[in-house]
């Protein structure tokens, strides 16, 4: 009786030639992770692109010994690109599987070694990666306009001090 | 080595990319002079990207209360106003040169025809440094609506250490960044 292999973990890019389709399946490396497990760690400078599978993991942010949730990613989301495109970059937070976490992750040097060759498959993992921190620029700086709308608000401590006299 | 070549090698991204495609990307930009000038204005349309070579930039930005504030200073090698390539609307942030400045422009039309048209190499370096310009304004950001959040007392200390999660999203408005960006 034949054994069969494992069946190939599905591809986080849809619309690849079966060309592109192979070689990306060719260089992606499988990791499972239980909910708490660290990804990647703050200090790190490994240079992986990663997909998320299946599971979800959250960005923690330290900052003065407080630690801080900065984002979510779920299945589809694809991170660690500062790492990944900026040589000089050493990573600033801790990324944490919240659940059991299937992700795949794209060495440096594959993706180099393709650049070289001009495979056109680095413009679609470019352009994926490019499209993604779009929409992750604009909900950060939203969180972000809604925290300076708040500073420009005074407290009504501060509006009872002006009111008093006291300055703010 | 065009002079404008020599300013893209110093952009963080365009690693690796050989000569002769880095002079390709360098005659798309237009290298200009510049004095106390705004090269992107808050609430206007976008109409370029830009690379700083020489000199320095100021970023702000209008607070909803009405007070301009400086965000950022970019330094030489910086490249800025791309977020358009990205995202649709109107510029967050005003970027003005203080003093006399150097810099390279690429019309944003220009931009999009030469990633949709160009060699790979070229297109793809050009990419690599959106992307990394992109990451880097995104983790300022982050680590500014981290502090703004705690500052306001909406995280409180945990001795713990346990995680403290973000406030909400309330209104749109964007941008701010870090003096490296």
């Amino acid at each position: 009786m034949s054994t069969a292999a494992p069946a190939p973990p599905p591809l986080p890019m849809t619309g690849l030639s079966a060309e592109d389709a192979a070689l990306l399946a060719q260089h992606l490396v499988p990791r499972s992770l239980e909910a708490g497990e660290v990804l990647l760690r703050a200090g790190g400078a490994e240079r992986v692109l990663v997909w998320v599978q299946s599971g979800a993991v959250e960005v923690r942010l330290d900052l003065n010994g407080q630690r801080f949730t900065v984002d979510h990613f779920g299945p589809g989301a694809i991170f660690g690109e500062l790492g990944f495109f900026d040589p000089d970059h050493v990573r600033a937070a801790d990324v944490v599987a919240t659940a059991a976490c299937e992700a795949l992750i794209l060495p440096f040097s594959a993706y180099a070694a393709m650049v070289s060759a001009g495979e056109p498959l680095v413009v679609a993992i470019e352009e994926q990666v490019l499209a993604q921190l779009g929409a992750r620029m604009t909900a950060t700086s939203q969180r972000l306009g809604g925290l300076l709308a708040r500073r420009d608000q005074p407290s009504a401590w501060q509006a009872l001090r002006r009111f008093l006299g006291l300055g703010a | 080595m065009d002079h404008r070549a020599t300013v893209l090698r110093k952009v963080p991204g365009l690693f690796g990319i050989p000569a002769p495609e880095l002079d390709e990307l360098a005659r798309s930009f237009r290298l200009i002079d510049v004095l106390d000038a705004d090269l992107c204005t808050e609430g206007a349309a976008p109409r370029a990207l830009f690379v700083l070579a020489e000199g320095r930039c100021e970023v702000s930005r209008t607070t909803p209360g009405g007070q301009r504030v400086r965000v950022a200073q970019l330094s030489p090698g910086c490249l800025f106003g791309h977020l358009s390539l990205l995202t649709e609307g109107v510029r967050t942030a005003t970027v003005r040169t203080v003093g006399p400045a150097r810099v390279l422009e690429l019309p944003l039309d220009e931009a999009r025809a030469l990633l949709k048209n160009g060699p790979l190499h070229v297109t793809s370096a050009l990419r690599r440094a959106l992307i990394v310009a992109t990451a880097r304004q995104l983790a300022a950001a982050t680590h500014t609506t981290a502090e703004l959040a705690r500052s306001a007392g909406l995280c409180t200390p945990d001795p713990a250490r346990s995680t403290q999660p973000l406030p909400a999203v309330q209104e749109a408005e964007i941008l701010l960044a870090d003096p490296r960006w």
